[in-house]
């Protein structure tokens, strides 16, 4: 149960940006790291990682905020992925086929 | 014979030159040349002049052929070139005529130039023609193009082999609706509704006709179709026949002559007479009614003037107004063959054409003689009124006056002795009183104001008299003989009787007034037989030998002002009178006569009763006294003369000028007086005031009123109680001591003496009935009213006679006695309130009083609305008596069966309310409370409700319009279908998909599979449509039933209402707030689809609903406040009694609201949603509508699902699956249902069930619901839309939407080990 205050992290290492939600995406939090990270990724660099290690849900408003980043980073011409994903929250990004526009990696 | 020739020479040798020219010449023609040798001068000499031909030689010093041909070429002329030169190899020859030469001559051989010459010019002119022609198609092909693509009418192509449309424009695509590429490749046929495929057929095989017309309708792409005319053109495409179609849209067209022929028809058969005249007046049409009015034809009045018509000087005006511009209303005559005339109303109006001038003037006749006629005879009234109001106030006067005399003449006969020889001067004052007396009620009589008395006398007595006075007048040369039978009694007035015996004898004098004559009058009795009785009649004839009259002057001697006099010499009013006077009493009379014959009237009168005739005189009695009178009068003269006679019988008389005098001295000493006897009209308040007054006073004291008023006034007055008698004027004290007398002696006390019998009283109406219903009539008309008054008392009824609806009113309030009147008779215009305003208010005091509507105005506006207030019959004036008492027989003959009907109902009421028991009942013995009270045995509230087999309560509430016969009828119809429906709709909640245990909420739709196909519908909604269609089809379609039905249930608290036309119901809070629940709707039985509203609601323990009919709701309190005002408050601050006990006194509260009086059904029933019943391990939630809520509430359920015993048997993911569906679920009812407003609620419910293994979650919002099965995944898998729904039927097992109620059901796995 992780829907405490939304807190984004954000690392860059060379060339790409690390971009860690400390909370669930969802509902009551979308809008809030909307901001925070489409602020992140203005200057993205080659690669955009988004770390869901730290998050235990992702309801429909938070997949439009992943795909949001994904398309963002597209314009960018950085590449996206989606790291330490729980297994549960793999099933998702499956059943709306989006592992096949961007690696999920699950955790 | 030479031609011209215009020839270019490029030639730089002039010799060559003239070779040339010369071998030119010889051949025939006459060369216009010019030489030229250089590149220059041959661009100059083409520029300057057209040239025929070029003759060039081909090698210059500054220029060659080859440069020649090149500035040929480079302009594009097409000049015949030919090369005149010297000897040339062949490969020379080649490549100039390769370059645009066409020969090539030596100059050695100029023999071939001529014909080479004529070859290239006559090659020239073919080749011109050519161009001109080739210009000339590619011009007419553009202007084809351009006709056919860019006209506006719909123009088709049309192979005539196979009728496909070849080709279309774009206008012909705009006009079938069809896109191009589709009409292109449709048979014209297939356009066509009427498939005209023999008129296609029939233009190609026509070979003498090239174009072709015909008309057709087409059918357009949107099912419309369109009136056309075609016309086809037979045309070759390259050398393919083809028929161009061009489609004129005649729709409009025909549509407009369709309208001007039905408007032409409209004119034609009008009621209303039309004729249209030219500018100058001259007649160009008429309509039928306008040939029936006139009785002429078209054909006759063509050409003429309405001025030839119509007798009317200001017709010239009309015309010249509306020759003008001006319409011109008016009336005029119209003569007719025969000399016959009609009055017509007649309105012109000018007709423009397009530039506004005036081109022909319409004239509108309607026959308005019947409405002349009555206006007249209405002026007339208002004459006669105006006269009797003149008598009326004279004869008030007038009998002051005569009193004054009368008693004066009696007080100077007294004092006289009785040898004395003024006695018989005295005696002849008295007379001439007494004569001026019934002079007073002559002129009332004139006048219809009443003042007539009718008294038993012998007819031969007042025969004998008036012969005697028409003797007395009679011309030297008329003999007048009598032959008179004694005895004969009749009831009548004697002045009435007197004015018809000398009317007819005067009028049978003037007769004979220039020839002489005889005439003769004889009385006899008569009897006649006719249905089993026998009646008698005193038959009087008038016969003279005078003048005569034709038949039409004998058809209208009894119209009022009729007279065949000269004018001034006659009123016309004597025979009408005399006619007026014997049918009013139940006689009637005839006339026999022919011109130079003499006439004949013949007048049957009824004889009086044997009981009619006057008893022998009574003994004259003891009319002295000794009491104390208080006199007001304020006539001076009156008041001393009847105090003077009353002092000489022994009476002390005090006299007072006006009511507040003669009360100051009452109250000084109340008890001195033993009468009071007071004038009518007082000057500061009227006597019936005063005698009020004075009740107040001292209210035992006799009060004895003296009136100048005419006589039915003065019996009215003494039948109002206030009096102990009445007097009228004129009276001699002797009368007045009499009158004194009786009123004294009738009074119990030691100054009462032996009661005399009355001799001066008012006349009983004759056959007066005991207890007999009075009519009353309100006429502001005194004319008409008195006649009618009059008619209504000879035929025994007893009628109370106002001015108007608010005088009406009055009487009908004042009297403690409802049924006193049992006839309201009521004119439609008058002041102060009208007849319609009258007969509204009486109909809801009282719905039992028959109204009569008494008009000349039967308009159907003024007959719809009448019947709509309840009126129950018209007389349409003017009307006779036997029409009026037959329309008073039927109306009380009404009233005693509505009397009956009232008393057994009110009987029936009563009974009904002492057995019934006034608390609040459950139904069936379910939590749900009701009271019914009907207004009449038929009510028409009824109340129905059944238990589901989820233990929900489907109830009904409705209400059947109507309290008639009929409505109970269609109450008893509509109870078996309600049970029937509502049966139905319970077995088949139970056998819908989706049942499941009674602690499962109900399934909220049913799938009528088998019945309806699979319709899935709500079942209160299903029940609403089976009723709403039950009444259409049923016995009783035209009455309507507001209805509420309702579905509770009571261990979850869901109420469902859908309402149709019943008053808003209550709700009441556990915090002791009410409000009421705003549903609305239409009733049922009126539309095929009403508009109904309903509403779903979660109740929480101790809410409270009160749901009732509009005989609840609306009831009114005197003040006209209705109950709904209340209700809310009274139903919130009952929170604490018991809800069957709070049902109760709500409805105790509505009859003192009412004070007793309801006027509608009472339907009410009532329910308190009891302890929410559910499992210790369910969730329930009310959540407002925020994300931050989404999160607690998902926290929540997975701690409540992990502690549940089902929880256990979930892993991990399904944990994950179910708290994913149920956020999303969440998420779209705040966001889409609630629409993000945080005061909206959202509902959770979660009941795991570890038997089943089921786990239901049901989130409901406050919206409107949506489409489940319209949500599905969004087709690109990166739209950042539309996932919610998707996840929700992705991992929920069972998902169902009801309203704006979703409902996941999960179903548990065992756990993987």
């Amino acid at each position: 149960m992780t829907t405490g205050k939304p807190q984004l992290v954000t690392k860059r290492k060379g060339e790409t940006l690390r971009l860690v939600p400390k909370s669930d995406l969802v509902a009551s939090s979308v809008e809030s790291y909307r901001a925070s990270m489409l602020k992140a990724v203005e200057a993205p660099g080659q690669a955009v990682v988004l770390d869901l290690s730290a998050i235990e849900q992702l309801d429909s408003l938070g997949i439009t905020l992943v795909l949001g980043l994904f398309k963002t980073c597209q314009k960018a011409g950085a590449a996206f992925s989606v790291e330490g994903v729980k297994g549960d929250i793999v099933r998702v990004f499956k059943l709306f086929n989006l592992t096949k526009f961007f690696p999920v990696t699950e955790a | 014979m030479t031609t011209s020739l215009r020839v270019l020479l490029v030639e730089d040798d002039e010799t060559d030159a003239d070779l040339v020219l010369l071998e030119l010449r010889r051949g025939g023609y006459e060369p216009e040349w010019r030489r030229v040798d250089t590149r220059r001068e041959m661009i100059q000499a083409l520029a300057n002049q057209d040239w025929d031909l070029v003759i060039c030689d081909h090698r210059l010093p500054a220029f060659s052929s080859q440069g020649a041909l090149e500035v040929k070429r480079e302009r594009g002329l097409d000049i015949p070139f030919i090369i005149v030169s010297g000897a040339a190899p062949e490969e020379v020859v080649t490549e100039a005529m390769r370059a645009g030469a066409q020969d090539f001559i030596s100059k050695n051989g100029l023999v071939r130039l001529v014909p080479a010459v004529q070859r290239e010019l006559r090659e020239a002119a073919l080749r011109q023609e050519r161009r001109f022609i080739e210009e000339e198609l590619a011009e007419s092909q553009g202007r084809y193009a351009m006709m056919f693509h860019e006209n506006p009418a719909p123009m088709l192509l049309v192979d005539p082999a196979t009728l496909l449309v070849v080709e279309a424009n774009q206008a012909a695509g705009t006009f079938f609706g069809h896109p191009l590429d589709v009409l292109e490749r449709t048979r014209v046929t297939e356009l066509s509704v009427l498939a005209r495929e023999g008129e296609w057929r029939g233009i190609q095989r026509s070979r003498r006709q090239r174009a072709y017309v015909f008309q057709d309708r087409v059918l357009c792409a949107d099912g419309s179709s369109r009136e056309v005319d075609v016309y086809a053109v037979k045309i070759s495409q390259g050398r393919r026949p083809m028929l161009l179609a061009t489609l004129f849209d005649q729709t409009e067209r025909h549509a407009a002559e369709a309208r001007a022929a039905l408007l032409a028809e409209a004119v034609a058969q009008v009621s209303d007479a039309i004729a249209l005249m030219d500018a100058s007046g001259s007649v160009q049409y008429v309509n039928q009614a306008f040939e029936r009015l006139a009785g002429l034809a078209l054909s006759a009045i063509s050409g003429w003037t309405l001025g030839d018509l119509l007798d009317e000087v200001s017709l010239v005006e009309a015309a010249r107004r509306a020759a003008s511009g001006e319409p011109w209303d008016g009336r005029a005559t119209l003569r007719l063959d025969g000399g016959r005339l009609r009055e017509v109303a007649v309105r012109y109006s000018p007709v423009r054409d397009a530039s506004g001038q005036v081109s022909h003037l319409v004239a509108v006749l309607r026959d308005v003689t019947g409405e002349a006629e009555r206006e007249r005879q209405y002026r007339q009234m208002d004459k006669m009124e105006a006269l009797g109001t003149l008598a009326a106030g004279v004869a008030h006067d007038f009998n002051n006056l005569l009193t004054a005399i009368t008693s004066a003449a009696e007080l100077l006969k007294s004092g006289l002795p009785a040898d004395s020889p003024a006695q018989s001067r005295v005696a002849a004052i008295q007379q001439a009183g007494l004569c001026a007396a019934g002079l007073t009620r002559q002129i009332l009589s004139f006048s219809r104001k009443g003042g007539e008395q009718r008294v038993p006398l012998d007819l031969s007595v007042l025969v004998r008299n008036a012969l005697q006075m028409v003797r007395s007048s009679r011309p030297p040369h008329v003999t007048i003989t009598s032959e008179l039978t004694s005895g004969i009694w009749v009831e009548g007035d004697p002045a009435q009787l007197q004015q018809v015996v000398l009317n007819l004898a005067l009028n049978a004098i003037q007769a004979m007034q220039a020839s002489g004559g005889t005439l003769h009058l004889a009385l006899s009795e008569t009897r006649e037989e006719g249905h089993g009785t026998v009646r008698r009649y005193a038959l009087l004839t008038v016969e003279d030998t005078g003048c005569g009259m034709d038949a039409r002057t004998q058809e209208r001697i009894f119209e009022p002002f009729f007279t065949t006099k000269p004018a001034g010499e006659g009123t016309g009013l004597g025979l009408s009178i005399v006619h007026a006077t014997v049918t009013g009493a139940g006689g009637r009379i005839q006339v026999q006569s022919r011109p130079g014959e003499g006439s004949i009237f013949k007048v049957w009168w009824p004889c009086a009763g044997a009981t009619a005739r006057p008893a022998e005189q009574p003994a004259p009695v003891d009319v002295s006294g000794h009491e104390s009178i208080l006199l007001v009068e304020d006539e001076e003269l009156v008041a001393t003369l009847a105090r003077l006679g009353l002092e000489d019988l022994g009476y002390s008389v005090s006299i007072r000028p006006d009511a507040r005098a003669a009360l100051d001295l009452l109250r000084e000493a109340p008890d001195r007086w033993d009468l009071v006897a007071t004038t009518l009209a007082l000057s500061d308040m009227t006597g019936a005031e005063f005698a009020t007054s004075l009740r107040a006073i001292r209210a035992d004291l006799p009060v004895l009123l003296l009136s100048g008023l005419p006589m039915p006034a003065t019996l009215a007055l003494a039948e109002s109680g206030r009096f102990a008698e009445v007097v009228p004027k004129p009276y001699t004290p002797h009368g007045l001591a009499g009158a004194l007398r009786r009123v004294l002696d009738s009074r119990p006390g030691p100054s009462a003496r032996p009661a005399a019998p009355r001799t001066v009283a008012k006349p009983a109406p004759k056959e007066r009935e005991a207890l007999r219903p009075a009519v009353l009539l309100a006429e502001d008309s005194q004319t008409t009213r008195s006649m009618i008054q009059s008619w209504l008392e000879r035929a025994g009824y007893e009628v109370v006679a106002v001015e108007d609806g608010v005088g009406a009113l009055e009487r009908l309030k004042e009297g403690p006695d409802p049924g006193r009147f049992g006839v309201l008779l009521t004119d439609v215009v008058m002041p102060r309130m009208d007849g319609m305003s009258l007969a509204k208010l009486v109909r809801a005091m009282d719905p039992a009083l028959p109204i009569a509507i008494l008009t000349s105005n039967e308009d159907k506006e003024t007959v719809t609305s009448a019947l709509h207030l309840g009126v129950d019959e018209f007389l349409n004036k003017p009307f006779d008596a036997p029409a009026l008492l037959g329309c008073v027989e039927r109306l009380l003959a009404r009233h005693r069966e509505r009397m009956a009907e009232r008393r057994s109902a009110e009987t029936a009421h009563e009974v009904r309310q002492a057995q019934q028991r006034m608390v609040a009942v459950p139904e069936k013995g379910l939590p749900i409370y009701s009271i019914c009270e009907p207004l009449t045995d038929a009510g028409g509230d009824v109340f129905r409700c059944m238990t589901c087999a989820d233990g929900s309560i489907l109830f009904v509430l409705a209400d059947v319009a109507g309290h008639s016969v009929q409505s109970s009828y269609a109450v008893a119809s509509f109870l078996t279908m309600l049970s029937a429906f509502v049966g139905e709709c319970v077995t088949l909640m139970a056998l819908a998909p989706g049942q499941s245990s009674p602690a499962t909420e109900r399934p909220r739709s049913l799938h009528l599979c088998g019945l309806y196909g699979s319709i899935p519908c709500h079942p209160l909604q299903h029940l609403a449509d089976k009723f709403n269609q039950g009444i259409q089809n049923g016995p009783f379609p035209e009455i309507p039933v507001c209805a509420l039905f309702g579905l509770w249930n009571p261990a979850s608290g869901c109420l469902e209402v859908l309402n149709a036309g019943i008053p808003h119901g209550i709700i009441s809070r556990r915090d002791g707030s009410a409000e009421p629940l705003a549903l609305n709707g239409t009733p049922l039985g009126i539309f095929p689809e009403p508009p109904l509203e309903s509403a779903e609601l979660r109740l929480q323990p101790g809410d409270r609903l009160i749901f009732g009919t509009d005989g609840f709701f609306d009831v009114l309190s005197p003040q006209r406040q209705p109950f709904a005002d209340l209700a809310p408050g009274l139903w919130g601050a009952l929170r604490e009694t018991p809800v069957d006990w709070a049902l109760s006194a709500v409805c105790s509260k509505v009859r003192e609201h009412a004070q007793g009086r309801p006027t509608d059904d009472l339907l009410v029933i009532g329910f308190e949603q009891p302890p929410l019943s559910r499992s210790p391990e369910d969730l329930f939630m009310h959540l407002p509508s925020t994300p931050r809520a989404v999160d607690v509430a998902c926290d929540r359920l997975g701690e409540c699902l992990k502690a549940s015993k089902l929880g256990g048997r979930l892993d991990e993911s399904a944990f994950f699956d179910i708290t994913l569906a149920v956020r999303e679920a969440l998420s779209n009812a705040v966001i889409h249902g609630n629409g993000n407003r945080p005061e909206a609620t959202v509902v959770l419910r979660c009941q795991p069930d570890d038997a089943t293994g089921r786990l239901t979650v049901s989130v409901k919002d406050e919206g409107p619901g949506f489409d489940l099965e319209a949500h599905a995944p969004p087709e690109d898998p990166l739209s950042e839309r539309g996932r919610g729904i998707p996840l929700i039927r992705a991992y929920a097992d069972e998902v169902r939407m009801d309203g704006s109620e979703l409902t996941l059901t999960f179903l548990a796995e065992e756990k993987n080990p």
